[in-house]
């Protein structure tokens, strides 16, 4: 009995270890003058960044912060995030087709107060838009701070071998480029670049969420895509890839600025990430402007594109949530974003940077804005529209289909019909 | 052994042993499963013997004995038995202490996976929003597991209390030298020295892999996805529907896509993992053969050469390789250059095409290893099988097909089947090369050589389909389990590990 | 008569062996040039895969200045450094003494046990990733280097088998003696086995060494987001991942790659003879 006795008085000893270092170990963050913060950026930007967070530092002298710098792509902020949501940054870029994934997954912290007015007042509607639900409504949410408008993209090419009148049809830039026995990028497998064809002839999809039961997709309407438009753009798209210079599949960044490089290409379709290495290989000769125009069948359309924002989110698991709000606040500001602009041509969202003639007159922010009056708005796209759209365009590339579906091909529409039922089909 | 086989000579011995392997096959898979039932009973019995010997304990034990019931290793300290009685003591008290401060407050939310995740409140102060967090679904399960299995551990520690005081009681009755512990101590270097090689590495085993295997079962009976993500979101208990659901039970509209697109990759992965496996064996062994083949100089250099594959690391010479036959790769721009073609070789484009570039990297990749290994049996064959094949007038290459095959597939079993296993779940070589690509239309979120391995990452990782993905993982598993463990246990080198010398 | 046909015989193996030697040095071939390939490329001042012709237009030391002063390659080598001489030593450990315990120790639970050991292998290994981190984060050891230690090592003792194949090899009479002159199990393990097992021994610690340095998803998953702590495998992988740094960075890429190769190739090759002898002995027995 007496080891028993024992037993207790260990017992409760130990428990009252456990419950001190408990208290004890909670104690020291009230205390601490160090605020510990991370952020997480594109690879690319890393040391923008960390320039960008010195300035933070600087700013705010009577605060002691620690602020690590991670890298997480704006594309991918989903899976980075979503792995350990507690674990991610405390602040992290997303791109605005990110938004519905973020929140599913509750990464994102929702904006109210002064810091959505000065959201609302120094950025242009659309970027706001971008990153938040029912815009303008009374239930209206907002999650991020935006700092980059114009995610989009254009026709960048070679002044030596096409010229400014070729470059407003696909066909001139196609002769151009056959004539000179030069290579035309246009990644049509990356379903990003081939969903402008076929908004071009008047394709469209809508989705519709439930936003009470965690932005469950319950609708997903899609126009067109395997009807008489989704045909044409089909057409159009084969019209590009028999040409003998179409690049082929796989035409990523890489190659694209390499080929302006070696000369070997004359036209690509890309964005302004990729602007400043292209500049260099091509010096004077850089041209940029709107996509081309394509006639199928006697008729002429403008082509069209995506447009997309990207945004800071604060994460919900914050620890420190005052702080990363001011961080994010600070990185999205006016004074950032002109960093940014100079660094890498990212554009800004904010209003009084988009008016100013630094701006509004660079080559490359004129042909965006030419190419975004086509451009369809990237928001709230229906989960599995990407990869059946991806397959679809790599089938065009490999010359798989046909019109009737003849010589061993199949026809446009039968696989155009399964890519639309597999956009629509949703297994959750 | 009857005397016919004693007659035959070395080779034909050898042959009927070979076939002899192929032949029991069938009668193995059977057997695999007859033996169910009797391992069943097997272990009915164990478990009876457990109840057994407690109740022993109980009937007839004193009350020092009786009172290890509750206060463990009382029994024994009270007999002087301290180095297994305070370990069981302090075993005890760390029990309860996780149960009270951890444990219960999971496994009691086991039911129901918790009721409100989170919380999201106005802080007018801050002028933001704040969130507190509450249950996490995740968190709950795996935790509750984790309770699950210390309890378990708990209820084998709490036996072996029982069971060891009452011995030692019986020792006493008996009037019998108790061991000190000095004895006991020697005890784990002699007759208990499995319990002292073995005890760390199953600790890790159990948390880092058992757990999480059952975890991930467990998972396939939820509807964890991406709509039921937690921290944010609860997932609930939804019994069978998803295993409803891979099977085409028709739930959804799309689930016979999904069915189709598991039955091809299933398809392509055991036929990827036969390539795999026996290009790279025997591809190997008729390198091994050439390099060691008498009079060939410069074996050393040859050898060295194909090693140095292995020393860089597979994910440098994949996602070189995947870079290299790139439709805009440096193969294609080399021999566009020169006008060998006129469009790129879709090497990792064209699914055919991907199908066979992944087997031949993977052959570049694998031969190495197998020619290392074929180069210590082959220097093993007996010579006296060549001798007689000689005298039957042989040519070498028949010889091969006669013997050295045969005998390389019979000795190398074991190691065949690691191969054959670790291909179906080869995860390195599709994904880093190519990702799983081309896609099809056919098929959802799976590529033309997506493996099931590489599917289930694309599931997990980018669609967050969980408990989809756990129900594919199971039944990988199974089918995958089955078959090796027959294959394994049948294999004739296992069987005879005793009387190899 | 029978000169000329051992003549012809002679004629014969020579025909033989000039073949031998063409298709000998025509896979050294196949094997070898997609390594100059990425030795030539990690000297190139172009930016790589996307151009034309295997030999740059320009030859530079830059990628490897670029790699030691501008990126945080070497932060990864020392981190992958600091993993892989750990994971090694316990490893290596583990599975001497588990693979002791099977082939030698009769216990009850001995073939169930390898079995289920055997079974756990065939597990996809990240479907269990999830719990596997936040059983790791419980205890603090996410965006850790030691919890990446403890998660490599602790399922080493699956790779008991051709350890313990080994060890079957060598004769039982020798412990038996042993025994009968009173030494316990332990000293038959550390005095008898153990320096007997040294092929063994380099091939486990050869294994274990390379692992950490082509090892991807886990420990992308454990350093989620904190460049400080990656490995090799997932820094470079980074630099890959992002599509606009990859033309800047492929270079690079393989410049890394040449130097994270250069010591295991070194001590591969040193290590060879064991290797062979290590794997040969163990994985025929199983």
């Amino acid at each position: 009995m007496k080891k028993q006795i024992t037993s207790f008085v260990i017992c409760g000893l130990l428990s009252f270890g456990a419950l001190a270092c408990a208290a004890g170990c909670g104690g020291t963050g009230g205390k601490g003058d160090t605020i510990k913060l991370t952020v997480w950026g594109s690879a690319a930007q890393e040391t923008t960044f960390k320039e960008m967070v010195e300035e933070f530092k600087k700013a705010n002298p009577d605060k002691n912060y620690d602020i690590t710098v991670g890298i997480g792509e704006e594309d991918m902020a989903y899976s980075n995030v979503s792995k350990d949501t507690s674990a991610a940054a405390d602040v992290f870029c997303y791109a605005n087709d990110q938004l519905i994934p973020l929140l599913r997954s509750g990464a994102l912290a929702r904006i109210g107060g002064e810091n959505l007015e000065f959201i609302k007042s120094s950025n242009s509607v659309d970027s706001v838009e971008a990153g938040s639900i029912n815009y303008g409504t009374a239930e209206e949410e907002v999650y991020g701070y935006p700092y980059a408008s114009g995610n989009g993209y254009f026709l960048v090419y070679d002044k030596s071998v096409i010229t400014e009148e070729q470059t407003a049809t696909l066909e001139g830039v196609i002769a151009a480029c056959e004539n000179k026995n030069k290579q035309i990028g246009w990644a049509l497998d990356v379903p990003w670049y081939t969903a402008g064809w076929f908004f071009s002839f008047g394709c469209n999809y809508s989705v519709k969420y439930d936003y009470k039961n965690n932005y469950k997709e319950t609708e997903v309407g899609l126009e067109g895509f395997n009807g008489e438009e989704g045909i044409k753009a089909s057409k159009a798209m084969h019209k590009l890839t028999l040409s003998k210079s179409f690049a082929g599949s796989n035409t990523d960044n890489n190659t694209i600025t390499t080929k302006f490089g070696t000369g070997d290409m004359a036209a690509a379709v890309t964005g302004t990430w990729l602007v400043k290495s292209i500049q260099q290989k091509l010096g004077d000769n850089y041209g940029v402007c709107k996509l081309p125009t394509v006639t199928v069948e006697g008729e002429t359309k403008q082509l069209a594109s995506f447009i997309g924002y990207k945004l800071l989110g604060v994460n919900s698991h914050c620890k420190n949530p005052a702080e990363a709000h001011r961080l994010a606040k600070f990185l999205s500001s006016e004074a950032m974003q002109k960093v940014r602009f100079e660094k890498h041509l990212t554009v800004p969202s904010n209003n009084t940077l988009l008016a100013l003639d630094s701006v509004k007159n660079d080559v490359t922010v004129k042909a965006l804005n030419e190419q975004n009056k086509f451009a369809l708005e990237q928001v709230s796209v229906p989960t599995n529209f990407w990869e059946p759209l991806k397959t679809y365009g790599s089938y065009i590339i490999k010359d798989l289909l046909n019109e009737m579906g003849t010589d061993g091909k199949l026809s446009y529409q039968e696989r155009l019909n399964t890519m639309v039922e597999l956009m629509k089909s949703s297994i959750n | 052994m009857n005397l016919e086989y004693l007659k035959m000579s070395p080779l034909e011995k050898f042959w009927f042993n070979f076939k002899g392997f192929f032949k029991r096959l069938p009668a193995a898979f059977s057997a695999f499963f007859k033996a169910i039932p009797k391992k069943l009973y097997k272990l009915w019995l164990a478990f009876s013997g457990i109840f057994i010997n407690i109740g022993k304990a109980a009937k007839d034990g004193d009350w020092k004995t009786r009172l290890s019931f509750g206060a463990m290793g009382f029994g024994l300290i009270a007999r002087k038995q301290y180095l297994r009685g305070i370990f069981y003591l302090v075993f005890e008290i760390c029990f309860v202490l996780y149960m009270v401060f951890f444990g219960w407050k999971y496994l009691s939310k086991m039911g129901s996976l918790g009721e409100t995740a989170r919380v999201e409140v106005w802080d007018e102060g801050l002028g933001i929003f704040t969130y507190k967090y509450y249950d996490n679904s995740l968190l709950i399960l795996l935790y509750s597991l984790l309770t699950l299995f210390i309890m378990a551990g708990f209820v084998f520690v709490w036996y072996h209390n029982v069971k060891g005081s009452y011995l030692i009681q019986q020792f006493e009755e008996a009037k019998l030298k108790l061991p000190d512990v000095k004895d006991e101590l020697r005890s784990y270097a002699n007759e208990n020295y499995h319990k002292s090689l073995l005890s760390i590495p199953l600790l890790g085993l159990v948390v880092f892999t058992i757990l999480p295997i059952f975890f991930m079962v467990f998972i396939a009976f939820t509807n964890f996805d991406k709509v039921h993500y937690p921290p944010k979101e609860l997932f609930q208990w939804v019994g069978m529907d998803n295993f409803v659901n891979v099977l085409g039970g028709g739930i959804s509209a799309n689930s016979k896509v999904f069915a189709y697109t598991f039955a091809e990759v299933l398809l392509w992965t055991i036929v990827w993992a036969l390539f795999a496996t026996f290009t790279n064996y025997i591809l190997g062994m008729i390198v091994a053969i050439l390099i060691n083949k008498k009079g060939v100089r410069g074996k050393k250099v040859f050898r060295t050469i194909l090693v140095m594959t292995i020393a860089v690391p597979q994910f440098v010479s994949l996602m070189f390789m995947s870079q290299l036959l790139s439709d805009q790769g440096l193969l294609n721009n080399i021999l566009l250059n020169l006008g060998w073609i006129s469009k790129p070789i879709p090497f990792l484009t064209n699914g055919t095409a991907a199908k066979i570039t992944v087997i031949v990297v993977n052959m570049w990749i694998g031969i190495p290893y197998s020619m290392l290994i074929c180069t210590g049996i082959l220097m093993n064959i007996p010579e006296d099988l060549y001798e007689s094949a000689r005298m039957d007038g042989a040519s070498p290459v028949r010889a091969y097909m006669k013997i050295t095959l045969p005998y390389m597939l019979h000795i190398t079993t074991p190691y065949l089947i690691t191969q054959f296993i670790g291909n179906l779940n080869n995860f390195n070589v599709i994904f880093l090369l190519t990702g799983g690509n081309p896609s099809s239309l056919d098929m959802q979120f799976a590529g033309k050589t997506d493996l099931l391995i590489t599917w289930l990452y694309k599931l997990t990782v980018s669609e967050s389909q969980f408990g989809l993905a756990s129900v594919i993982g199971i039944f990988t598993f199974v089918i995958v389990a089955v078959l090796s463990l027959v294959l394994y246990n049948h294999s004739k080198s296992v069987k005879n590990e005793e009387d190899f010398m | 008569m029978n000169n000329r046909k051992f003549r012809s015989k002679k004629g014969k193996e020579r025909i033989t062996n000039i073949i031998i030697y063409t298709v000998l040095v025509l896979i050294s071939l196949v094997w070898l040039i997609p390594f100059l390939i990425l030795i030539i490329q990690s000297f190139s001042g172009g930016s790589g895969m996307a151009s034309n012709s295997i030999f740059p237009k320009r030859w530079t030391f830059d990628n490897y200045i670029k790699l030691f002063t501008e990126t945080k390659f070497l932060t990864w080598y020392g981190n992958t450094m600091l993993v892989s001489v750990v994971v090694t030593i316990v490893q290596t450990i583990i599975v001497l003494m588990t693979s002791y315990a099977l082939s030698r120790l009769r216990f009850k639970m001995r073939k169930p046990l390898m079995n289920l050991m055997l079974i756990l292998g065939m597990f996809p290994g990240f479907l269990s990733m999830t719990a596997v981190y936040f059983v790791l984060k419980e205890i603090n050891l996410t965006q850790n280097l030691f919890g990446l230690i403890l998660v490599y090592s602790a399922s080493s003792a699956m790779q008991y088998y051709i350890c313990k194949g080994f060890f079957d090899t060598i004769p039982r009479s020798l412990d038996e003696a042993a025994r009968i002159d009173g030494a316990s199990r332990h000293t038959v393990f550390m005095k008898i086995i153990l320096p007997l097992a040294k092929p063994i021994i380099i091939y486990t610690i050869l294994t274990a060494f390379i692992a950490p340095w082509g090892e991807y998803m886990f420990s992308s998953f454990i350093m989620l987001g904190d460049p400080e702590k990656y490995t090799v495998a997932v820094g470079m992988k980074s630099w890959l991942d992002n599509s606009v740094l990859a033309s800047e960075y492929f270079t690079v890429f393989c410049a890394a790659a040449v130097v994270v190769s250069i010591p295991i190739t070194a001590l591969f090759i040193w290590l060879q003879r064991y290797y062979v002898e290590g794997v040969t002995g163990g994985s025929v027995k199983g």
